[in-house]
């Protein structure tokens, strides 16, 4: 066994006769000099260290090492130092300058920097290590084919590199270059990604240490051990092989552990857990190797006993301390690559940190994999796809926190991000959810309780293990790394652009180009979005070919040699004697040199990046192994999006290098091209060339354009489609391409952006409903907008009646003015958050009112407050019409119709609704006979409830019933009607019933128990209210039916 | 008509309604479903103690699933409720989500698959089950004792299994006297046109104005039980509304049909004791036990003493014979959640399950009892019937004691126009058919 795995002892538990073999197996007698290392990276960083006897680079002083983690294919940890790789940058110089400067140009030069330095307590004297001059070209704009000159200035730290650009530009250090206009490049590449772009190495790639070149360190050693890695190595920058994951037998991926965890606390009553209060009282860990089915390890830690758990271990701890240690004791020995868990990043692990040092836990926070780095938090800001978020990170040198809600929230848009809505879309399973206050009741109570909750516990670490499973996301992610070049850990830590960098720094590098730095200047220019032809509204019964541009952006940038390369200065096409014919002027206005005279950089990396999808995807083809299949269509996909990506770089003016000229003129490409398409389809098809009908295009938008060629037939529209696709194709520039792809038939377009058709790529049968731009996820929509919208759709394009559709909104819309909607559809969700809890809102006013009702039961910050709105007197403000569904239901409160109806579902449905009704769609729709019929219900609270005692009346016609005739249950008049009238209570009744044994037996399978209670409280489950309002409905039907009287009284009699 | 006083003799019979236990007066539904389980492996572990001591020994331990972990023995017994985990089981909630997709659902009659998997329960815990327990014949809900070992991870590997069996059963006395009772089931008023008929000539029967079996005379009918869909064998199509509980009323020709139900009864009422199980579609409660149908529906016959209005299940005994039956739900869900495709073999099933209805409550709507299971065997019937089945059929099974169960699948008389006739003497039962 590996000496490290004994720095955590197993923690004292009850006896268990499976004793799983939680360590990494054991690595063996490796002879460095005999054999070659192999491993995938995962993570990569970089620390100031000392230098290593026989490596490059300086050989004093400070050091730069850059340091990676990784994995074998025998399931080793690795960590291996890099050795002699130092930060460098270029700046621009003046031809005059010669070899001869550059020496006393360096000295001076780091003369300035080491004077620099605040208290040099290292003594440092070489901050300068060198100053060459290399030839090359700025990457931006076109400047002739002579190369320029640049000097490369390596520096032996990496602050060194800020500290030199800041001391060239404001003072003189050189004397001969003190006219000279210092340009800067490269300087704000930090030095992993200078690193992984000159040793040529992908993400989650794989290194080969050949024989020899490396060394392995131990105890005694003069390099001793750091990490609590199986393996630790050393190695020169220059001594090892990185494996492009391109080739085929290294595009396979390690077994790397995956960590899954959850915690429970034991919060008070209506406070959200704080970590200087509340203890911890569970932790459930599920491990797993990244592409094993089965499960490695499933645990839970818990504070108190707990009964034992079939398909887990209990560990049992008296003091949540020793349960703490252990548990970090426990991460340190199963050493995973990859932490997962859902909201880990940003509850879990802060309050285990937080809570460790409440307890003054001294080794707790060693939870990466360098021995003496403790993990701590902190805040940051970072801009990612999904917009600007305040993160909390913390550092786990060589693992990856990888949190599956992080993961959701930037892979998929859903109306809710909680891990049951989560389940529920992805999975299509809920998860029972045990309401934080009864948590605290359970802990309190005995062995078989806790048991209670640490099987649920134990659900919530397995479920996000599920997730990343299903969606494949680490797959994807790992292609990602790997096409774009970048650690894995930013993928989800930083936003797009670094991918595009990290591909634009790799090929400058080969071209001979520099990537300049760029100064921050706002700009205020603004370039023409995408879009359109303008749509021609309608519900349209013929089929509607869609021809589509296939990957167009990319492809106009290869097409017209769009690039920062190419890009020429209106005044310098002179100055390079430059011809019309050499010259690209795009519909925006800007110029661009011809791949003739110069081939573009972004074109040629769009190139590389299409075809290596083409590739991918003929390999994906071939493929059988499920596995492989998983990862090569992570890699097509990673393809692609990296292809699109490009353009957005361009145009991001917050960003790395934006260039308006290119982004601005693929778009005004994309509309010519657009535009050109229409003429072409209704010039050519058209029955002056002897086609059936003139065909008009009704939409155009982005890279697709919608052809009506006014057929009737599927097959024929799908063949003009594709006749068309390459008749008009020969008309541009290659690799543009017009590709045929569906017919929607029927198609509804409502707006720019909106739109829903059926589609189909075979004639025989429809691929699916597509909607685009129609309420569907809106998070402040309740779901019966969801559901209305989804079923007239399906009405309007799968059954093709929109008169049923009509009816079908008709009858919603009536059924809701009767009060005779499930209150689930009704509810709208809000978060309380900090921020709006002193304005005015519904879902805070609401939470206070509950705090009045029942203090211990207070929504807290954080929550999602779920509420309806109800009818109140015509004063109340709309903020006060909030109440809890609960409490509606239980109190029988009505329901503001009229506030759902005009504020929720009065709008989208019109919309969807105008093309075939036309303007008279609201009236229609809103104000018909259907609408004139309302129930009133009567609340059982408020200022009348108290007064009007109720009588008992007949079930046929509600007259009161007689003195002395109180208990029957029809009046004389309607006697000989009660079978009539007793069938028509009982028909709801069985009804009633049938709901009730579904709504309990799925709440009973969902919990995973027959035998238990169900305790579940989970509001985003769709049937929880309902469940509440069966038994209600149920208790007040059974009391209708008994005024009947028992069924045989015969029977009775002889019973009792 | 003209009836000679001959034909109304007809042999009397020592008659007992031994269904107390389904008539259920107090409603609360407040409980949940998991006290029936509990209730249900409390009993059956009493019983399934003495058959584990029985076959296998007292050596072996038994153990709660939570213990196993922490025995040390390689063997030992557990006992517990099975659960088969089915991805095709209806969902309500999968329902609800499935409303919004748009691809049509197919229409699913067995529920079946083979990624079904199955485990055992007790009161805390649950195992997955491997080795020699096949979940194919098996539903959710049957107690059982394992013999096997653990796995670990939650899994189970079953060398044998001990199902509660057959209980004790009286004896039956020797009788010489043809008595014979006629199961009658799936009469189907709604669709009068398809019955009238086949209810003429069953009541000229009856009389003894048509002679349909050479053997049997009618007058050694001596009862007619109904067991059930009197009112109609296909549920009322479901009309789609928003709610999930919005009231949707009772079709007119239902009701309609409640009447000719009555006054068919009252006919036959005359001459002969008549027992009227509810079915599934009749106007009862829906789910089980379903009650007798209420006396205010049938203003007509209720008037006569020989109309018995009883529960389904319904439970009697008739000269000492004691007679068990429902009017089909919980043989046609055992159907449907298995792969058992014979109506006699679910029913054969059931007695050495020791249960009435084990697929109640998971798939098969029930009531939520928390201090009793009424559906557990308390003894063993000498007739066991399931109404409603597509065809007749009959079997008869013997326990390791000696018992002996007479079974009886009794075929809708809407779609095969067949009747069946028990003879009490021998436990003979044949089929009877009213067009030829």
């Amino acid at each position: 066994m590996d000496k490290r795995s004994s720095t955590g002892d197993s923690p004292p538990s009850k006896k268990i006769k499976h004793t799983k073999c939680i360590t990494r197996p054991p690595v063996g007698n490796i002879d460095e000099s005999k054999e070659t290392l192999i491993f995938q990276e995962l993570e990569l960083d970089h620390y100031i260290g000392v230098p290593y006897p026989g490596m490059p680079g300086a050989q004093n002083g400070p050091v730069p090492v850059i340091r990676t983690f990784g994995v074998t294919k025998n399931g080793n940890s690795v960590c291996c130092h890099i050795h002699g790789f130092c930060p460098y940058f270029y700046i621009n110089l003046p031809s005059s300058f010669n070899q001869t400067d550059c020496g006393p140009f360096k000295s001076k030069l780091n003369e300035a920097v080491v004077a620099d330095i605040k208290n040099n307590r290292e003594n440092i004297t070489d901050a300068v290590l060198a100053l060459e001059i290399v030839e090359g070209k700025s990457l931006v704009e076109y400047s002739g084919d002579e190369n320029d000159k640049f000097a490369k200035i390596t520096v032996s730290l990496p602050k060194f590199v800020p500290a030199a650009k800041r001391l060239l530009e404001n003072q003189i250090i050189y004397q001969p270059l003190a006219a000279h206009s210092f340009m800067f490049f490269e300087t704000n590449v930090d030095i992993e990604m200078r690193f992984m772009i000159d040793a040529k190495i992908m993400g989650c790639c794989w290194l080969e240490l050949p024989p020899g070149k490396w060394f392995k360190r131990t105890q005694f050693t003069t390099f001793t051990v750091t990490s609590r890695c199986q393996l630790e190595v050393d190695i020169s920058w220059q001594d090892f092989i990185a494996h492009s994951p391109e080739e085929e037998q290294w595009s396979d991926v390690a077994q790397f552990r995956i960590h899954s965890f959850d915690i429970e606390c034991a919060g008070r009553k209506g406070i959200f857990p704080e970590p200087n209060i509340d203890p911890i009282i569970q932790i459930a860990n599920v491990i797993k190797l990244h592409g094993e089915d089965d499960v490695l390890i499933r645990n839970v830690f818990t504070l108190n006993t707990c009964a034992a758990i079939g398909h887990a271990e209990v560990k049992c701890f008296a003091e949540e301390s020793q349960m703490l240690d252990a548990w970090a004791k426990f991460v340190r020995n199963v050493d995973p690559d990859i932490f997962t868990g859902y909201n880990i990043n940003n509850f879990d692990f802060p309050y285990l940190l937080d809570r460790a040092k409440h307890l003054k836990l001294k080794d707790f926070d060693y939870l990466g994999r360098i021995l003496n780095t403790r993990s701590v938090m902190k805040e940051t800001t970072t801009q990612t796809k999904i917009g600007k978020r305040t993160f909390k990170t913390i550092n786990f040198e060589g693992r990856v926190p990888y949190d599956m809600l992080v993961v959701t929230k930037r892979d998929f848009k859903l109306r809710s991000y909680t891990l049951n809505s989560v389940c529920q879309e992805i999975l299509g399973e809920q998860k029972e959810d045990v309401h934080y206050s009864i948590i605290t009741d359970l802990q309190n109570g005995d062995e078989q309780t806790r048991r209670r909750l640490a099987v649920y516990c134990i659900k919530d670490a397995d479920l996000p293990l599920r997730l990343l499973d299903h969606v494949k996301s680490f797959t994807n992610d790992v292609e990602m790394s790997r096409v774009t070049g970048v650690p894995i850990t930013s993928l989800l830590t930083k936003g797009e652009q670094v991918k595009v960098v990290a591909q634009l720094l790799r090929h400058a590098r080969e071209a001979g180009y520099f990537m300049p730095v760029h100064g921050y200047a706002p700009s205020t220019e603004q370039y023409e979005g995408a879009t359109v032809i303008e749509p021609v509204r309608g519900y349209y019964t013929d089929p509607i070919a869609t021809l589509d541009f296939s990957s167009l952006y990319p492809s106009i940038m290869i097409a017209h040699n769009l690039c920062y390369t190419t890009l020429l200065k209106p005044n310098t096409i002179e100055k390079f004697g430059l011809s019309e014919d050499q010259i690209t002027k795009t519909p925006a206005n800007c110029m661009f040199v011809k791949s003739s005279v110069r081939p573009g950089l972004l074109p040629h990396i769009l190139q590389h990046l299409l075809s290596a999808r083409k590739r991918t995807k003929v390999l994906l083809k071939e493929t059988k192994d499920p596995v492989l299949k998983a990862v090569l269509d992570g890699r097509q996909l990673a393809y692609k999006i990296s292809a699109n990506s490009v353009y957005g770089f361009t145009g991001a003016q917050v960003g790395k290098l934006p260039c308006l000229e290119i982004s601005g003129s693929v778009t005004a490409y994309g509309r010519t091209m657009i535009e050109q398409t229409k003429q072409e389809v209704e010039q050519h098809y058209c029955t002056a060339n002897g086609y059936e009908a003139d065909a008009k295009v009704i939409y155009g938008d982005t890279d697709s354009v919608m052809v009506n060629f006014k057929v009737k037939t599927l097959e024929r529209s799908m063949e003009l489609g594709r006749e068309a696709a390459e008749l008009i194709s020969k008309k541009f520039i290659k690799p543009i391409k017009l590709e045929f792809e569906k017919v929607y038939f029927p198609y509804l377009l409502i707006n720019k952006k909106r739109y829903a058709g059926l589609y189909f790529t075979n004639a025989e049968k429809y691929d699916k409903m597509d909607c685009k731009g129609i309420e569907t996820v809106r998070r402040d929509n309740c779901t019966l907008v969801v559901d209305v919208i989804n079923t007239c759709l399906q009405k309007l394009l799968i059954n093709r009646d929109p008169d049923d559709a009509v009816n079908y909104a008709k009858v919603v819309i009536s059924d809701l003015l009767q009060n005779n909607v499930d209150i689930s559809k009704l509810v709208i969700t809000k978060e309380l958050t900090k921020a709006d809890y002193a304005a005015k809102q519904a879902h805070v006013e609401l939470a206070k009112k509950m705090t009045k009702r029942d203090p211990g039961n207070a929504p807290k910050l954080g929550d999602r407050i779920p509420y309806v709105i109800t009818a109140a007197t015509k004063s109340a403000k709309a903020f006060e019409k909030a109440e809890d569904p609960i409490y509606v239901l239980e109190n029988n409160i009505p329901i503001d119709a009229k506030y759902y109806l005009e504020n929720q579902l009065s709008k989208p449905l019109v919309r969807i609704f105008e093309p075939i009704l036309g303007g008279n769609a609201e009236s229609i729709l809103l104000r018909g006979d259907h609408t004139r019929t309302k129930t009133l219900v009567t609340s059982k609270i408020g200022a009348l409830a108290a007064f009007t005692k109720k009588k008992e009346t007949c079930i046929g016609c509600k007259s009161v019933l007689p003195n002395g005739y109180e208990k029957e249950a029809v009046c004389h008049y309607c006697k000989p009607k009660e079978s009539a009238l007793y069938q028509q209570e009982l028909s709801h009744h069985r009804m009633l019933e049938d709901r009730f044994s579904q709504l309990f037996t799925e709440c009973q399978r969902c919990q995973g128990s027959l035998h238990e209670e169900i305790l579940c409280t989970s509001r985003d489950c769709p049937i929880f209210y309902i469940r509440k309002k069966v038994q209600m409905e149920l208790e007040s039907s059974n009391t209708k039916i008994c005024r009947f009287g028992q069924p045989d009284l015969e029977m009775q009699d002889d019973l009792f | 008509m003209e009836i000679k006083s001959e034909f109304l003799s007809r042999s009397t019979t020592n008659y007992v309604n031994l269904s107390r236990k389904f008539i259920n007066t107090s409603r609360n539904y407040d409980k949940q479903y998991c006290s029936i389980y509990l209730v249900r492996l409390e009993q059956m572990r009493q019983i399934l103690f003495l058959k584990v001591k029985e076959k296998w020994g007292e050596t072996i331990p038994i153990v709660k699933l939570h213990e196993l972990g922490e025995t040390d023995c390689e063997k030992c017994i557990i006992i517990g409720t099975l659960f088969k985990d089915q991805k095709l089981k209806p969902s309500i909630v999968k329902e609800l989500s499935e409303a919004n997709q748009l691809l049509p659902q197919p229409i699913i009659t067995n529920y079946t698959n083979e990624s079904d998997m199955l485990y055992v329960e007790d009161e805390l815990q649950r195992y997955q089950l491997y080795g020699n327990l096949k979940g194919e014949k098996l539903v959710t809900g049957i107690t059982c004792a394992l013999l096997g070992q653990d796995m670990g991870k939650g899994k189970f590997d079953v060398i044998d299994y001990i199902f509660p069996g057959f209980l004790d059963q009286i004896e039956r006395p020797l009788s010489e006297e043809n008595i014979f009772i006629l199961f009658l089931s799936g009469l189907d008023l709604v669709n009068l046109e398809r019955t009238n008929i086949l209810l003429h000539i069953l009541k000229y029967w009856i009389l003894g104005l048509v002679h349909l079996e050479e053997n049997v005379d009618s007058k050694s009918i001596c009862r007619v039980v109904i067991a059930g869909n009197s009112v109609r064998t296909v549920p009322e199509k479901a009309k789609p509304t928003i709610s999930m509980t919005s009231r949707v009323p009772e079709s007119a020709n239902s009701i309609e049909a409640v009447k000719i139900l009555d006054e068919f009864l009252c006919d036959i009422c005359r001459y002969i004791e008549v027992d009227v199980l509810p079915g599934e579609n009749d106007p009862s409660n829906h789910i089980m036990p379903q009650q007798p149908l209420h006396r205010c529906m049938f203003p007509k016959s209720s008037k006569y003493m020989s109309l018995n209005r009883v529960s389904n299940p319904y439970k009697f005994s008739l000269n000492d014979s004691t007679i068990l039956g429902t009017s089909g739900q919980p043989i046609r869900d055992i159907l449907r959640f298995s792969e058992i495709s014979c109506p006699l073999d679910a029913l054969e099933n059931c007695v050495k399950w020791g249960h009435l209805a084990p697929t109640a409550p998971d798939t098969l709507g029930c009531f939520p009892f928390y201090d009793n299971d009424p559906f557990i065997f308390d003894d063993c019937p000498h007739v066991l019937f399931a109404g409603n089945q597509d065809s007749f059929g009959t079997k008869i099974v013997e326990g390791p004691k000696g018992q002996k169960v007479c079974l009886v699948s009794i075929p809708e008389l809407a779609t095969t126009h067949q009747a069946c006739l028990l003879n009490l003497k021998n436990l003979d039962c044949f089929p009877v058919s009213f067009l030829s």
